[in-house]
């Protein structure tokens, strides 16, 4: 059995807010420097899903599978250091930036060249951009079946059963194998790597596709047209009054007028 | 803990910071010219290299040209040569400049941050097959039977809950056995303290002496912006009874490094460091530098003091120490990086040498002689009476040190001792309390705004990894006799006393959380009875080029 997890690298987002900053003229974030970037944390938890289901059928080989710039052999190395077996990373987006259908189409193709597999995982989004249509997008092209937002993720004879996670509850699904799922942050906390996986992973089989091997051909769907930081303002005014109930009148016509209510 | 949990290698190096990168790279470089294998293996607490590491930091390159004299070619990160040095006096209002010490010429050395410095290193070592393990804390001394040879490290559990017992993501520690364990943890390290403890290290030297350095990254527009200017001070906020004063280096790319250094044996408990170094920056002379400014670091690390005289036993059995846990830094340099430097790199050569002599002695002694005569230790001899001479109050601390260095140059036939700086504390009767002035948000900060920009993370459900041996102390002695003063000596707002609401009963808060393991409640506390212990593998500041 084959797991492969996709996985993005990021800028971290346990740092100080004050750190985070967009370079307009290129419409992207600037790295903040000295400070490594790390694996989205949904994809983390695909990855922790995926080992879940290794440690019952040991059998499984899990594999962890990144679109990015050279740096992202970092976050393929925290991925083998938690458990995993292989990893590839696909050198690219071409242009510095992809979107959803550049991403979802080169990451079909690499897997394509990876087959078979039998199970797809990736995290519900990636936290940087938070878009979330990669997964779907890739089950897609793939022509494979696609459940989202799982809390939990089990494997028996051919098929994926999912726990899903929905508004108001949740819903079990069965599906065959192959299928892909997206995990969703209920799945809990990934676990973290451990010594001993971690001296294995330099060890552990890292392959390196430059994309144009992958996909020549994939072209943006979309154009970003301004990426920004919103500016926040805060106004702080006192409502006067003589008693309660006038206070309560002007407060109300403030609001009102601010179309706040 | 089953027999798979064991690893071995030749040496394990405890902190990848300049001492312990340095001794790695040194071995792998005499294993290579010697044909020989030697494995090293480095763990550091820190989630990448350089992370933990706080410094100001103009460096002398002298250690680092010897251990890699084509640092240029291979794009070491020392990228401002330090230009023009300024010693200032600050009063409220004024400033006055002064000769600048020859110590503190800094003709020939750099402005870097210490955090690239090391990333370097580290990649450095790796080239040459050194395995280093970032965000693996090592937290356990392993000793033989007899407790008096030291076998190796483990490093921490992960997933042990707020209360001690196991969480579902609990995974042991493992341990690294080696021939021989280089403790290079930087100042005040919890394992070395343990050491000092077990094996009297410390039985024929004086007590070690601190200070506490809080640091700033600045991203500045501003005309007075001048690559390779290197500032120091001394005065003003600080009064002449309490050692310190603040640097500001201009690196490059618009960047100032900016922070204060206080001597950890002040006696009054009301004197908050960070205070001092908010208030210190709203010096007319120096808020003009920040004015449209945008502050983006902030960090404290504890650093020696203690010199020559302070110096424990370095070597043992299964281990040697190396950099400013040894205590190398010199004070009157303000420098301990090249130091430090050469301490790993003595330790690895006398530690090859001993392997390669298969010497049987598990106590590498030729490292101690080694330093005893490089140039660290002509450096920290004549430099001894310097900083201790500072208790006579700045002044006289000034006279003498002009005396000893101009006339006596540092030759003097005594030596002045050190005291602990624990005991120096005053009872809060004999001050009043100290009125600091409110942050202003722009070149002015409170503790929590600045906490948040180191980046400190610890995840919450774990055991607190600042322990109380005596829990009622807190109260007992710390509030009663000197007013809390870990609220204000801690960088970070660890430390809160809180008041039952019904009661006003109080209670100490420790927010481990905030921790940004600087190690001066470890230090300071008047009663010692805060141990600072490595948390759960992960936790600890994120540093951005500090």
């Amino acid at each position: 059995m084959k797991i492969l997890v996709c996985v993005k690298q990021i800028q971290d987002p346990e740092i100080a807010p004050g750190l985070f900053k967009v370079d307009e003229a290129s419409n992207s974030v600037v790295a903040v420097p000295g400070i490594a970037q790390v694996i989205s944390p949904y994809d983390e938890q695909a990855i922790e899903a995926a080992l879940r289901i290794k440690e019952k059928t040991p059998e499984a080989k899990v594999v962890v599978i990144t679109l990015g710039a050279a740096s992202a052999r970092d976050v393929l190395k925290h991925g083998l250091s938690m458990g995993a077996d292989e990893a590839v990373l696909v050198e690219g987006p071409k242009n510095g930036s992809a979107d959803g259908f550049v991403t979802a189409s080169v990451l079909s193709e690499a897997i394509k060249k990876l087959a078979p597999f039998d199970l797809i995982l990736t995290g519900r989004q990636s936290a940087d951009l938070d878009a979330g249509v990669v997964a779907c997008g890739l089950a897609e092209l793939l022509g494979i079946p696609s459940v989202n937002f799982a809390k939990s993720v089990d494997v028996s004879d051919g098929n994926v059963v999912v726990d899903r996670v929905l508004d108001n509850g949740f819903e079990k699904i069965q599906v065959q194998l192959p299928a892909l799922v997206t995990v969703s942050n209920e799945m809990g906390p990934a676990r973290k790597p451990n010594l001993r996986e971690t001296m294995k992973a330099s060890r552990k089989p890292m392959q390196s596709w430059p994309q144009n091997d992958v996909n020549k051909d994939a072209g943006a769907s979309q154009e970003l047209i301004r990426l920004y930081v919103p500016i926040k303002e805060k106004h702080c005014e006192i409502i006067g009054g003589t008693s309660a109930g006038e206070t309560a009148q002007m407060l109300v016509r403030k609001l009102r007028d601010g179309r706040l209510i | 803990m089953s027999d798979s949990d064991i690893m071995e290698f030749d040496v394990v190096i405890v902190g990848a910071g300049p001492a312990g990168l340095a001794a790695a790279i040194r071995i792998k470089q005499l294993a290579q010219s010697t044909s020989t294998e030697v494995s090293v293996c480095v763990l550091e607490k820190g989630t990448a290299v350089g992370a933990h590491i706080l410094s100001g930091a103009v460096i002398d390159p002298r250690a680092l040209s010897e251990l890699i004299p084509d640092w240029k070619e291979r794009g070491a990160p020392l990228n401002t040569i330090a230009a023009e040095d300024k010693f200032v006096f600050l009063t409220e209002k004024s400033s006055y400049r002064l000769p600048t010490p020859p110590q503190m010429n800094n003709h020939g050395n750099y402005i870097v941050s210490v955090g690239a410095l090391c990333r370097w290193l580290g990649e450095q070592a790796e080239a040459l097959g050194v395995e280093i393990y970032p965000g693996f804390p090592a937290a356990r001394l392993l000793w033989d039977q007899s407790g008096s040879e030291i076998l190796g490290v483990a490093t921490g559990d992960a997933g042990i809950g707020r209360d001690g017992s196991k969480t579902d993501n609990y995974q042991p520690g493992m341990e690294i056995r080696a021939r021989q364990t280089i403790f290079a943890e930087g100042c005040r390290g919890s394992l070395t303290k343990k050491l000092f403890e077990q094996l009297s290290l410390r039985a024929n030297c004086d007590p070690q002496t601190y200070g506490i350095g809080i640091k700033e990254l600045w991203e500045v527009d501003s005309p007075l912006f001048q690559p390779g200017t290197v500032m120091h001070t001394i005065g003003w906020p600080l009064d002449s009874g309490t050692y310190g004063g603040s640097f500001l280096y201009h690196l490059d790319q618009n960047k100032i490094a900016v922070g204060f250094v206080i001597g950890l044996d002040y006696s009054n408990p009301y004197l908050s460091p960070f205070d001092e170094f908010q208030r210190f920056k709203s010096h007319p002379k120096i808020r003009p530098m920040f004015q449209g400014g945008r502050r983006i670091g902030y960090g404290a690390r504890a650093l020696s003091e203690g010199g020559y005289q302070s110096i424990p036993q370095l070597a043992f059995a299964g281990g040697v120490l190396v950099g400013d846990c040894a205590g190398l830094l010199n004070v009157p340099k303000i420098k301990g990086t090249h130091t430090a430097m050469k301490s790993g790199m003595l330790a690895a050569e006398a530690i090859v040498d001993h392997f390669s002599k298969n010497n049987s002695d598990r106590t590498v002694s030729d490292y101690p002689k080694r330093l005893a005569s490089s140039w660290v230790w002509d450096e920290l001899y004549l430099a001894r009476n310097i900083r201790p001479s500072f208790r006579a109050g700045l002044f006289g601390g000034l006279m003498y040190s002009a005396v000893d260095t101009y006339v006596l140059r540092g030759r003097a036939p005594w030596t002045f001792h050190n005291h602990a700086d624990h005991l120096q504390l005053d009872r809060r009767e004999k001050h009043t309390p100290i009125s600091y002035p409110k942050p202003d948000g722009e070149i002015t900060f409170d503790k929590m705004s600045s906490v948040a920009l180191s980046n400190t993370n610890h995840e919450r459900n774990q055991p607190v990894h600042l322990k109380l041996r005596d829990p009622a102390i807190a109260i007992d002695v710390n509030l009663q006799n000197y007013d809390a003063p870990e609220q204000r000596y801690c960088p970070a707002g660890v430390y809160e006393i809180v008041r039952n609401s019904s009661t006003g009963e109080p209670t100490l808060l420790i927010n481990a959380e905030n921790c940004v393991h600087c190690k001066t409640c470890d230090i300071k506390d008047p009663t010692q009875n805060i141990d600072w212990a490595v948390p759960e593998p992960g936790g600890g500041p994120i540093y951005p080029d500090m």
